[in-house]
């Protein structure tokens, strides 16, 4: 499913225009984003958590040139499904 | 708490900035996370613009083995959610780090602390695959590390050696330069007394020889003063006025030896003397007496002169006294 599907389906289930779910959709996220930026994670019930995961710097060797690099540190958006999620796709997916 | 956000923060903020109803929110909020859930199952693949791509992916089965047990266990075929974050929100994520950049490192350059990892693992095992199928590059390719280690290792030992070798010689010096300087600093001369036996022994002959009448010349300390109290004691019934007689000996003999078990008085001038550099009352005391410990007299003949009698300026001249030994001690010793 993609953003387009995405968005009509959720305005007909809530029964607003497509333009007013985009937009209460954008800002949806662009709280969620804010968030992370400050480093909280999200976690949202019966769905999950983003979090923001730090990764060291490490040396990373190219096997085929030998060249070393040394690979900075980077904060990584990290999404971690709830228990309940991962059953309910469990069970769905064994369905079929 | 303040570092977690969650659902009811979300529809805080929506009621706040879109004017929404509380209910309106809460039910946006739960029908947006429910319909991901709802479009996972159905297309196992859901994409959000703005947030990213959430993906259900097969896991396959495998087999493990339990950490506790240790026996092999089949670990059952499963789905995860993959989550891919759109590169606006990466980028967005990682601001503080986004001014570092990948940087190619030269060969020299080390860092202990961080293990070296290969980019792709499973490349560098394939390469390792194929020379253990074939035999003889393997031997071939076996043999070469070997024959390189001995010479790693020897230059590990070159390069280790002269360091060792430079250490030791430091600290040997400092030893030997601590000690000769202790020895200057404090007064003392370690010259076994055994020694100072054998020289003042070899001494006593060759001035036997040169002087007419070695009952009067003071050699050694204790053996001399025996031998003499003996001459004195067999003279002394004979001719009273022989001790005036060595006393003046004493001084004819410009260096003789004076033991400093003995007191001494001090009878006149003998000479003069003028300081030259790197000369101390000590050294000039061992010149005219032969005895070095015997400068106290110089000191105490000299007094008007020597302020200081541990720093003598050079060119001071001073005066050499003529030492008797007292005559209390050598008379009364015969008469006992």
């Amino acid at each position: 499913m993609n953003n387009k599907e995405f968005i009509s389906e959720l305005s007909r289930r809530l029964g607003y225009t497509v333009k007013d779910a985009t937009t209460v959709t954008d800002s949806l996220i662009a709280c969620i984003i804010q968030d992370l930026q400050e480093g909280k994670n999200v976690t949202i019930q019966n769905f999950g958590t983003f979090e923001v995961k730090k990764k060291m710097e490490r040396i990373s060797v190219n096997p085929l040139t030998k060249q070393r690099f040394l690979v900075p540190p980077k904060l990584n958006l990290c999404f971690k499904p709830n228990l309940t999620l991962k059953e309910k796709l469990k069970s769905n997916t064994s369905d079929d | 708490m303040t570092d977690k956000t969650i659902r009811q923060d979300l529809i805080d903020f929506l009621i706040e900035h879109h004017q929404m109803e509380p209910a309106d929110a809460e039910a946006f909020v739960k029908a947006f996370f429910t319909l991901i859930e709802e479009a996972l199952v159905r297309d196992r693949y859901v994409k959000i613009k703005g947030l990213g791509t959430f993906k259900l992916i097969e896991v396959n089965a495998r087999e493990s083995v339990d950490v506790n047990t240790g026996e092999r266990i089949q670990i059952k075929e499963y789905t995860k959610v993959s989550f891919i974050p759109e590169a606006s929100v990466r980028d967005a994520v990682n601001k503080p780090f986004a001014h570092f950049e990948t940087v190619l490192l030269k060969d020299d350059v080390h860092f202990s602390d961080m293990p070296e990892s290969s980019e792709n693992e499973e490349n560098t095992v394939e390469v390792q695959d194929v020379p253990s199928a074939e035999n003889a590059s393997n031997s071939v390719l076996q043999s070469e590390p070997v024959s390189e280690a001995p010479s790693r290792m020897e230059k590990n030992i070159v390069m280790r050696l002269p360091w060792c070798m430079i250490s030791a010689i430091l600290l040997l010096g400092v030893l030997v330069g601590g000690i000769v300087a202790w020895m200057l600093g404090s007064g003392r001369r370690y010259i076994p007394e055994s020694m100072l036996h054998c020289y003042f022994e070899n001494q006593k002959p060759a001035e036997t020889i040169s002087s007419d009448k070695p009952d009067s010349v003071m050699l050694a300390p204790v053996v001399t003063v025996a031998v003499r109290t003996d001459s004195v004691s067999k003279k002394s019934v004979t001719k009273t006025d022989e001790k005036g007689k060595t006393a003046k000996e004493e001084i004819s003999i410009r260096k003789e030896n004076l033991s400093d078990t003995v007191e001494y008085d001090m009878t006149g001038t003998k000479t003069t003397y003028t300081l030259r550099s790197g000369e101390s009352l000590a050294r000039i005391s061992l010149k005219f007496y032969g005895n070095k410990k015997l400068w106290p007299y110089l000191a105490r003949y000299n007094k008007q002169i020597i302020k200081n009698p541990n720093n003598v300026p050079v060119g001071t001249t001073i005066r050499i006294p003529v030492l008797v030994p007292k005559r209390t001690k050598s008379v009364e010793r015969p008469s006992n």
